[in-house]
């Protein structure tokens, strides 16, 4: 089971025999097999409307694999598909039958998982660096950004968009959660969109942070629905953003993934390459270019735990529909440029108990 | 003008010039921000108590107070809270507050607690300092020694970051002495009222506004202090100010542009401009790219290949195996031949280099 004991070492894994004296798995976490031969740039569990556990990895070597994780951490690898390029994100279907895939091919794809056939659904200009599945009660279509500054809405019977927005820099990151998207881009633009009957622009927030942006997440309130959003930054930074805060104070900023290593002169300042929140508790994780993933309680704002520190760069990270498992991709996110990319080291996928650690904190 | 406001200040920080609200706020503050040892995160209590055990625990001698203003850096002036303040600078803090309340430098961001902010404080508070020699010197015109030790200092104080520390000897045990260049530090005109009459409404205006956009036109001329810089619009993170490293290329473009426009991901990535239903097959399809990639797609990425690989490139690549010919490995780094036994038909566009000019060096 992956509750608070299910830990186990890698050497659980039968077919996974570490023979490495280094210790490429510090935090002891379950291993996924067959991970991807290079940087894995997305990862996504399986929704909730299916009973099983699947996980879709994007990677640069242009694959999406699909493992089922099973109860006891075992991963099996079940399909894989090939894109004309790398990978950089991956969606499911509300239903979980289907999963769609956009990169630098500047096309995104819907993978049948029944029929394990694929067909092209969407087109940029650009490579395609975000992709969403909108479901709502009266549509449903496929959400793409691109560094082609637009943001096109794709109904999967027609070949044009059924919608394309223009947005003032090359898309960065988005997130969407019903009825909300929210989409950041160079230049560190921010707009939230609403999605009910015609998406459209509900509003521009100014950055609150410095730095170019990398990754956004929203989060929603007691009744479930979405009320702001965490927003990370190159810069080792996460602003926690209220999309109309009730008192201006709400909003704030934390800094994370940041090292006062054995030089003491300067502190290293690291990437956040992912936020994911957790589905029951609320709380976040934050995976980092630093090699470490760091979960949180934004309500009182505090830190609930930091991983040790892994061989390479956390570069994607995700939760189950349960919460019961955090999934984070162990590779090489290209932050010191191309001349540290070492295709010798071996990229991990490694799944965390996190259930328990995720509470938040107690209000004392 | 004589109209004194009886309303008691509120409690702020000498080192950063922050306002609180309440004074257990502060010491907090202050022992987080101010005392807190950079290197085992011990929260200390004085600046001269962080200072002694930097020294005794760490071996080390930390010259000036963490995250505080340039002139405010004086680690061996004890202050707790508002204890210990050179009686000169709450004056000068006092005045400034009168003055600032009719600007009121949109200060209380909500964010405060980073050191983005409080850089952005330093820097405003920095020219002014230069500016307001003339007015604050005879504000601390009853200390008949005074004007002589500070103009000097005045003049060099925002170039030298050790004024604090220079200013040491001079002060020694006689703590209630204003420090010099202390009345510099104050954002707004930190002018008696008989100067404040004359001054105010236009200098605590120069004083703050023209101050700060002197910093982000001229840029060179202010002294960077603190860890995070805004980046300049020219699209290059200022990835080292301070006493921080972004670990992040120059280059303002997200990670994953600039990976694809490594050479060793473009090959496979063919322009598709309009979208087409067509099923794509299960296997790479690997046509040869070689056609397909446009010379401009091309000329970006060659200027990351490290400079060794320029020449043997078209011959070696007969011989070596796929990744020397890519340039993955620098110079001088051996790599064993590594193969990717997930990217079946991978290989065939590896024709590609062959069409390269010659490359120049990277410099990273």
């Amino acid at each position: 089971m992956f509750g608070s004991t299910g830990f186990g070492g890698s050497s659980f894994m039968g077919s996974n025999v570490v023979t490495a004296p280094t210790n490429h798995n510090p935090m002891k976490d379950f291993e996924v097999v067959s991970p991807p031969d290079e940087s894995i740039s997305c990862l996504e569990f399986s929704p909730a409307s299916i009973p099983q556990n699947f996980l879709i990895a994007g990677s640069w070597d242009n694959h999406v694999r699909c493992w089922e994780i099973d109860q006891t951490g075992k991963s099996i690898p079940k399909s894989q598909e090939t894109m004309q390029g790398p990978v950089l994100d991956v969606a499911w279907s509300d239903d979980g039958s289907k999963v769609f895939m956009a990169g630098c091919d500047k096309m995104a794809k819907c993978w049948d998982l029944n029929s394990n056939q694929s067909i092209q659904v969407a087109a940029h200009d650009a490579p395609i660096k975000t992709c969403h599945w909108i479901k709502s009660h009266n549509y449903s279509c496929l959400m793409t950004g691109s560094w082609d500054k637009t943001l096109k809405f794709w109904d999967l019977r027609q070949q044009s968009p059924i919608l394309t927005i223009n947005l003032p820099e090359r898309c960065y990151c988005a997130d969407v959660e019903y009825p909300v998207a929210v989409v950041s881009t160079a230049s560190r633009h921010l707009i939230v969109y609403q999605l009910e009957n015609t998406p459209s622009e509900a509003k521009r927030i100014e950055s609150p942070l410095k730095y170019q942006h990398r990754c956004v997440s929203i989060f929603k309130d007691k009744k479930g629905m979405p009320t702001g959003f965490a927003l990370g930054s190159i810069e080792g930074r996460v602003a926690i953003q209220y999309i109309t805060p009730s008192n201006p104070k709400d909003n704030f900023t934390f800094k994370c993934h940041r090292s006062n290593g054995t030089n003491q002169q300067y502190q290293d300042i690291y990437a956040v390459n992912d936020i994911k929140f957790h589905p029951v508790h609320g709380t976040l994780a934050t995976a980092g270019s630093d090699g470490r993933f760091s979960f949180w309680d934004k309500d009182s704002r505090t830190k609930l735990k930091t991983s040790e520190q892994m061989e390479q760069s956390i570069t994607a990270c995700c939760f189950n529909r349960d919460g019961q498992i955090f999934a984070y991709a162990v590779s090489y996110d290209w932050s010191k440029g191309h001349e540290f990319n070492n295709p010798q080291k071996k990229n991990y996928i490694f799944l965390h108990s996190c259930y328990e650690e995720m509470k938040p904190r107690q209000k004392s | 003008m004589g109209r004194k406001k009886k309303k008691p200040s509120k409690p702020w920080c000498w080192y950063c010039n922050r306002d609180f609200d309440d004074e257990k706020i502060l010491l907090q503050h202050q022992k987080a921000k101010h005392f807190k040892c950079h290197i085992c995160h011990k929260k200390l209590y004085t600046g001269p108590g962080l200072s002694i055990h930097c020294m005794q625990v760490h071996k080390e001698t930390l010259d000036r107070v963490p995250n505080s203003l340039p002139n405010r850096g004086n680690i061996e002036i004890e202050i707790y809270g508002m204890e210990g303040i050179p009686e000169s600078d709450i004056r000068d803090h006092e005045a400034q507050k009168q003055a600032g309340r009719i600007t009121t430098a949109a200060g209380a961001d909500s964010s405060d607690e980073e050191g983005g902010s409080s850089a952005k404080r330093a820097k405003t508070a920095q020219p002014p300092g230069q500016e307001s020699t003339g007015p604050s010197i005879p504000s601390l015109g009853s200390m008949p020694i005074t004007p002589m030790l500070a103009s000097p200092f005045m003049g060099m104080g925002p170039m030298n970051p050790y004024l604090g520390h220079l200013s040491i000897p001079m002060m020694g045990s006689v703590p209630q002495m204003p420090l010099p260049g202390g009345a510099a530090s104050s954002p707004q005109t930190p002018a008696k009222p008989l100067f404040a009459s004359s001054s105010s409404p236009s200098s605590s205006n120069s004083a703050s506004k023209p101050a700060f956009a002197a910093y982000s036109s001229g840029g060179a001329g202010a002294t960077i202090v603190g860890e995070s810089t805004v980046p300049k619009k020219s699209g290059v993170i200022a990835t080292q100010a301070g006493s921080s490293k972004i670990m992040h290329p120059e280059e303002d473009l997200s990670l994953e542009e600039l990976r694809a426009r490594y050479p060793r991901y473009q090959r496979n990535s063919v322009p598709t401009t309009m979208p087409q239903m067509s099923v794509a097959s299960p296997q790479n399809t690997t046509v040869g790219p070689v056609s397909t990639v446009s010379s401009g797609q091309m000329g970006l990425p060659m200027s990351h290949l490290p400079a060794g690989m320029m020449i043997p490139m078209p011959m070696a690549h007969m011989a070596l195996p796929p990744h020397m010919q890519m340039g993955m490995a620098p110079m001088g780094l051996l790599r064993a031949p590594h193969m990717h036994p997930g990217m079946p038909g991978g290989f065939a566009p590896y024709g590609a280099p062959l069409g390269f000019p010659m490359m120049p060096p990277r410099f990273r």
